[in-house]
Order: structure tokens, then C-alpha cells, then sequence
């Protein structure tokens, strides 16, 4: 019985912190949230190489370190205390996608870090996992997909793209590059520290990756929020702790603003849903490498640590005061990650009410119709 | 990270297993499914005497006090499947305050001559043994207990009084933290000592809970008297041991509360299917979050008992755990009346068992006067051990280290 984190996990966590530090630092992050691409490929660079991030949890036939998601969120936890901005968790969420196709060439280039690549399953104004408008039709060249995509994770800069699009034998997943019969338009969104783009696919050349969609998304979806729900974990954490420090040495009344039970019970009650949080994503990425109840556990996962990250967000401004509503001050950063982030892959609503079919509660026709 | 337990854990486990399958009646559903309270407590007493012959009380004690020398984690596997088969850890709440608490105490700060003279007696029943922490004017604010002990010859000699004392009723002795210091600083004033309840100085008397049960007590001391080698820990030890004993709960309950708290959410989800609430959305929302804040009570509890095994100081996760579940019951009681409306204010069905908590398992989902109590449970869970007021200090203190609140005239 050991449901901690090992020696080895914390020497990444403090090899990973130390290197972002100076890689995502708060002058960095303005600098590469206000660029046009929205991060920096020397950095990028920097983190493929000397911490040869993006391999860390692909196997070592692909070249990489062999490790899982657990290892992969101790690094994304680090991603959100930072707001790093950089196509690592897109370009993981290829990987581990390309890894359920076994994809094995593209997995290897994506790990080494001389590509970037991203999901892009979603439509405009629909589901990531409803059937997909998109369409793949299969020619004497191979394929070509017609369609658009939306919340693209680094749409704009990505080079290799995992495509969901209905065939007239189901839904399957795709590999297109980019380049021709493929735009990408960059959407301006409340988080200017993610990127994310619409994708234009107009007879795009592609790759079958994997036939049969209907499992595999699901799959991959319930990866992307266990890896999404790591980073929010960060979020939360470094908010608790810039709120703490402050309430520790701002003086009104005479004393520490953090002597006021009014300002302790607030802290308190959002170190509560941290801790909630950051066992619930635990669980979820050890139940992942374990093969044990995944999707419950991405599901709370998913609900718990979305909504303590926008808890600590907020309540990290309320603490600030005046402060923290300002430009200068990184909380409104925070923020805006956590708010989109909440609702990024599927609201906390819809995570929870996929808990209730699993343990008896499925919704009839009646309750449907009710919706 | 590896979630298994040892091997020779499991094969505990499964040891555990056998017995309950030889002990218990066929067709068993938990005391929750016996039809009456009163035959609920006849077998409870039962059950009590049976896991003595059996050798399930206090498995991880030294084998020369009665125990089986076993470890925490094989003491854990046994309530694990307690709980799991709708049994408890002997009578409540006697041989929580006695063999849980008090006897882990002696285990770690006691005697030789108390740990003989008192150890093997709990888990006899023999002797049972109440908590004398709280009294009229120190509630969340212990450290200000006024009830005073003065060495006389041989003896102490003990006035004062203790308030909701569980169990006093039907006890034979009280562990009580007492002033034997005035002048020394409020905490190092104090000194943990064990008092025998039959005697002239002493007059419990119970208190009719909200539930209408009395399971607590107030207790007056006037005069009492105990031997001078009473005293656990020397004179002005007591906070340090009263605090040492409250986290002997910790370990147990991070393993069978996720298990009382889930077989209670699945009584209310067949509660909401025979109300036809289950496809109102906005029910279906409180019954998910209830469900996944049951599970993430799981996941904190394996970290509490890594913590545990690890053997050092429990961490966050056991400092959180408190206000986190209780917090959470009274949230799932005040659905589990939405869910019913107004018939369910309108009381049917048998009681609820156990004065803490959930009802027992296997109690009938349709029973409102469980719902009932249980709520009233529910509101109890934020108070006692420490209300949520004074854990959030604590975790804004201990954990986030904010500054103390600064006392008058400091």
C-alpha cells in the first residue's frame, strides 16, 4: 500500500520545476502568450532536449522513457503552476493517441521533438466524441478528409494532426499533415496562454490510423482529461500558494490578513478541494497505466480538480484584493487558464453525470427528453 | 505506487473471511437488515463476545496483552471486511474509545503496570473505558479544561466536571485530561489520567440527544479518586498524549469510511429510484458529486494509509480528511430529504443502529426515520472531534501556516 508519489517522480517534479523556473517564467509567459505562434520553439526545443519531455511516457521500442501517465502528469502538474506555454500537452495527447493506432514512426518523431502534433476530433458546437460531420473518403491516392474541427489545441502551429471523420464503415481516426488542403485559423479565446485554432480540412491527404473510432475516442478522451486534470492540479496548487503568501505579509487592521478567520477559512476550505484534486487526478492517471477503472476515475477526475482549480483561481484574486484584478499581477493568468480549462474537453456537469449510468443510474427516454 | 496489500496481509484477509462465514447466520445483510433496535443490539453484544473468542480484537497488540502481535495494516484489512460484510468493530461506542483509543495510548505512552491491568480487560469487555476530553467551558477551546487533580498521598484527587461523554452510562472508567498545574502555561498544565467511574465521587449522567437517544454524558467529579499511578505520560504530558490518541482513529476510518459512505450513497440511489426522482437532472447532479466526492474519500484514504505504513507523520490528506466527510454527509443527508420531500418528514420504518455516521448496512433504503437520524448524525459530524471551524483553523495554521489568530492581551 503505497499511494504516494516515489523517489523517482519528485526527483522529475524538482528537475522539471527547476528548468521552468527560467524556461516559463512570468516574463517568458507574457512574452510567449503575446507572440504570434503563442510559444517559443527555442524553449520547446530546450524541453525535448535536455528533459526529452514529450518521450517520457512512450515506450522505449518509440525511443522514449518508457513511462506513463502518472510520470506524464507529474510534468503537467509542473506546465500549470507555470502557465507554460508549449504544444506539450497537445503533442502528448498525439502520442498517446498514435499509441492506441500504433502509429509507431509518427510516435517516434513526436517524441524526439522534431515534430508537433495535436488532436483534432472536435466541431463547432458539438460534442468530442459526437459522430463526426467530418468525412474521409477513400480515393486510389489514399485518403482525403473534408471538414471542420474547432478547439484545436496549437492548431495553428501543429505539424501532424490526429483527424476524427466518418467513413461510410464508421468513425475512425486519421493522420493529416500539415500543408495543402489544410487551414488553420487561429480562435481567440479567454486563455491567451493556450493556443487553439480551427482547422479547415478541404480534401486533405491522410493516413487511416485507427479503424475503429468508436473505441478508440472514448479512450483517448479519457486520457486527455486525466492529463488535463494533472496540469488543472498545478493550477490549483500555485494559486494556494501565491494566495497564502500573501495573505501571510499584507497588513491591515494591523496585523496579517491571514490571521482573519474570515481569510483562513477561505484557504482552508480551497486546500480542501486541492487535496481533493490532487488525489482524484493521482488516482486517475495510476488507474490509467494500471488498466483499472478508467473512466470513472478520469470522470472525477475530470469534475474535482476543474472545479478546484477555478476555486483557487478566484479565490487567489479575492485574497489579492485590488491587486488582483490588475494586468500586471499573473492571478487574471490563471483564471482565464482554469475557466477554459474547466470546460475544455467536457463540462464538470457532463463528467459527473457519466458517473451515474455505471452505478445503476442510467438516464431513460423519458429523462432524455427531459434534458 | 502500488495500491496491493502485502501478501501476508491478504492471507489475513482471507482468515477474516473464513470466520465470518462460519459465524454468521445464513442469509446475512448486515445489522442494518435486522428487523428490530432492539434485537440490532442484542446481536451486536453477541457479535462482540464472538470476535473475543475469535481473536479479531486488537489484532495488531503484543501477543503478552492479549493481541495477536499483527501489524496496522492487518487491523485495517479486518474492518475493511467488517464493514464490507455490514459488521462493526465490536460494541460501539465502548471498544472505540476503549480497545481503539485508549488501548493504543497505553500501547504507546502506558505503564508496564497499566498496560497489564488494563489491556487485556478491554478486550475481555471486562473493563470499558469512556473519553473525558470536552467539559461545559472548554469545547473548541481544550487547552482552557478546568476540572483539577492534586496528588493526595497515593492518590489524586479529582473535581470537576466533563461533558459529552459517550458511553459514560455503561462504562468503567474515564480517561480524562485534567489541570494538575494551575500555574503552569495552559497546555503544559495538564495531564492525562485514568479514573474508575464506580465510586462515591463520581455521578454521570446522561444527556437526551437531539436523535432522542442517549448515548452521552455529562460526568461530575467531586472528590474522585484514582491511584497516583494513574497518570499516563508524567504530569503535564496530557496534551501530548490526548493528541497522540486522537490520531489512532485516523488509520481505521481512512479505510472503512469510503465503505460505510459508499454503501450508504447506493441505499439513496435506490431510495431516489423507488421516489422516481432519479431523472430529475438537477437530483441526478447531487447524486454524481456525492458519488465522486465518495471516491476521492478513497483515494485520500489510501494516501492516508501510506502514510501510515510509511510510519512517520500523516500528512495533508489525514488533515483534510475530517472536514472533508463531514462536510459531505451533512450535504448527502439534506438530499437524501429532498429526495423523499415532505412524506419523508412524516417518520416510518426502523431507526438507525449507530449513534455516528451512517446507518448500519443493510438498513432499509426506504426507512425515513433512519434518513432522519442520520442527518441529525450528520449535523453532529461537523462538531464533534473537533468542529469544521476549528479544523479549518487548523489546516490554515498547520498546513497553509498562516499566523495565528492573536489571543486578548497577547
Amino acid at each position: 500500500m503505497r499511494f504516494r508519489y516515489d523517489p523517482e517522480h519528485e526527483d522529475l517534479r524538482e528537475s522539471v520545476r527547476a528548468f521552468l523556473t527560467d524556461v516559463a517564467s512570468e516574463s517568458a509567459v507574457r512574452r510567449d502568450m503575446e507572440s504570434d505562434r503563442g510559444w517559443s520553439p527555442r524553449s520547446w526545443s530546450r524541453l525535448c532536449a535536455e528533459l526529452e519531455l514529450p518521450a517520457l511516457a512512450v515506450p522505449e521500442k518509440y525511443g522514449g522513457a518508457g513511462g506513463g501517465l502518472v510520470e506524464l502528469g507529474v510534468v503537467l502538474g509542473e506546465a500549470g503552476r507555470s502557465l507554460l506555454c508549449a504544444p506539450l500537452l497537445s503533442t502528448g495527447l498525439a502520442i498517446q493517441a498514435l499509441l492506441l493506432t500504433a502509429s509507431g514512426d509518427e510516435v517516434a518523431e513526436l517524441a524526439a521533438g522534431r515534430r508537433t502534433g495535436t488532436l483534432a476530433l472536435r466541431e463547432p458546437g458539438r460534442d468530442w466524441d459526437a459522430v463526426p460531420r467530418t468525412r474521409a473518403v477513400p480515393g486510389s491516392n489514399g485518403w482525403r478528409i473534408t471538414g471542420t474541427k474547432n478547439w484545436v489545441l496549437d492548431g495553428s502551429s501543429a505539424d501532424l494532426f490526429v483527424v476524427s471523420a466518418s467513413t461510410p464503415a464508421g468513425t475512425s481516426l486519421f493522420l493529416v499533415e500539415s500543408g495543402g488542403g489544410v487551414k488553420a485559423e487561429a480562435i481567440e479565446t479567454v486563455d491567451p496562454t493556450r493556443r487553439v485554432a480551427r482547422v479547415m480540412f478541404d480534401a486533405a491527404p491522410a493516413t487511416l490510423a485507427g479503424a475503429d473510432g468508436a473505441t478508440l475516442i472514448p479512450s483517448i478522451l479519457d486520457t486527455a482529461v486525466i492529463l488535463l486534470a494533472a496540469e488543472q492540479v498545478g493550477v490549483a496548487e500555485r494559486c494556494l500558494e501565491m494566495a497564502t503568501e500573501y495573505a501571510r505579509r499584507r497588513i491591515q487592521f494591523g496585523r496579517p490578513i491571514g490571521s482573519f478567520q474570515a481569510v483562513k477559512h477561505k484557504l482552508a476550505d480551497v486546500l480542501l478541494e486541492v487535496e481533493a484534486a490532487r488525489s482524484a487526478a493521482l488516482y486517475a492517471a495510476y488507474a490509467a497505466d494500471r488498466g483499472l477503472d478508467v473512466a470513472e476515475a478520469a470522470a472525477i477526475a475530470g469534475a474535482t480538480c476543474s472545479d478546484a482549480a477555478l476555486l483557487a483561481a478566484g479565490e487567489n484574486i479575492q485574497v489579492h484584493g485590488g491587486i488582483g484584478m490588475t494586468w500586471e499581477h499573473p492571478a487574471h493568468l490563471y483564471l482565464k487558464r482554469a475557466t477554459v480549462g474547466r470546460m475544455l474537453l467536457r463540462h464538470p456537469h457532463d463528467h459527473l453525470e457519466r458517473l451515474l449510468e455505471p452505478a445503476g443510474l442510467p438516464r431513460t427516454a423519458a429523462g432524455e427528453r427531459g434534458r | 505506487m502500488d495500491l496491493d496489500y502485502p501478501p501476508q496481509v491478504a492471507e489475513f484477509r482471507a482468515e477474516v473471511r473464513a470466520v465470518l462465514a462460519e459465524e454468521l447466520p445464513d442469509g446475512w445483510a448486515g445489522t442494518g437488515a435486522i428487523a428490530t433496535a432492539e434485537e440490532t443490539r442484542a446481536f451486536v453484544r453477541e457479535w462482540r463476545r464472538t470476535m473475543y473468542r475469535r481473536g479479531l480484537l486488537g489484532v495488531a497488540w503484543p501477543l503478552e496483552y492479549g493481541g495477536r502481535g499483527l501489524t496496522m495494516l492487518h487491523q485495517v484489512a479486518l474492518v475493511e471486511e467488517l464493514t464490507r460484510a455490514g459488521l462493526p468493530f465490536g460494541e460501539q461506542p465502548a471498544d472505540s474509545t476503549g480497545v481503539k483509543m485508549l488501548g493504543n495510548t497505553l500501547l504507546r505512552f502506558g505503564t508496564e503496570e497499566q498496560k497489564r491491568a488494563i489491556l487485556p480487560a478491554l478486550l475481555s469487555g471486562e473493563q470499558r473505558w469512556c473519553q473525558g476530553f470536552s467539559e461545559p467551558g472548554a469545547g473548541s477551546d481544550l487547552a482552557s479544561v478546568t476540572t483539577r487533580a492534586r496528588l493526595e498521598g497515593e492518590e489524586w484527587v479529582v473535581d470537576g466536571q466533563k461533558t459529552w461523554t459517550s458511553g459514560a452510562h455503561t462504562a468503567t472508567g474515564i480517561f480524562a485530561l485534567v489541570r494538575t498545574d494551575p500555574a503552569a502555561p495552559r497546555h503544559r498544565g495538564l495531564s492525562f489520567l485514568l479514573i474508575p467511574l464506580d465510586q462515591p465521587g463520581v455521578d454521570v449522567r446522561p444527556i437526551r440527544h437531539a436523535t432522542g437517544g442517549t448515548d452521552f454524558c455529562e460526568v461530575f467529579f467531586d472528590a474522585a479518586r484514582t491511584p497516583a499511578g494513574m497518570i499516563v505520560g508524567r504530569p503535564g504530558d496530557g496534551w501530548t498524549v490526548a493528541s497522540v490518541l486522537l490520531t489512532f482513529e485516523r488509520g481505521e476510518e481512512a479505510a472503512t469510511n469510503p465503505i460505510h459512505f459508499r454503501a450508504e450513497l447506493d441505499r439513496l440511489f435506490e431510495l431516489a429510484r423507488r421516489k422516481g426522482r432519479d431523472q430529475d437532472p438537477v437530483i441526478r447532479q447531487w447524486l454524481a458529486r456525492a458519488r465522486a466526492r465518495v471516491e476521492v474519500m478513497r483515494y485520500l484514504g489510501y494516501r492516508i494509509l501510506s502514510d501510515v505504513m510509511a510510519g512517520g507523520e500523516l500528512g495533508h490528506a489525514s488533515s483534510v480528511s475530517k472536514l472533508y466527510w463531514s462536510e459531505y454527509h451533512r450535504e448527502v443527508t439534506e438530499l437524501a430529504l429532498d429526495i423523499q420531500g415532505l412524506d419523508g418528514l412524516a417518520l416510518t420504518g426502523k431507526e438507525a443502529t449507530r449513534p455516528l455516521r451512517t446507518d448500519d448496512p443493510g438498513a432499509d433504503p426506504s426507512s425515513s426515520r433512519s434518513w432522519w437520524n442520520v442527518s441529525l448524525n450528520a449535523r453532529a459530524g461537523t462538531i464533534y472531534a473537533g468542529t469544521s471551524e476549528i479544523q479549518r483553523n487548523i489546516l490554515a495554521e498547520r498546513v497553509l501556516g498562516l499566523p495565528r489568530e492573536p489571543r486578548p492581551g497577547s
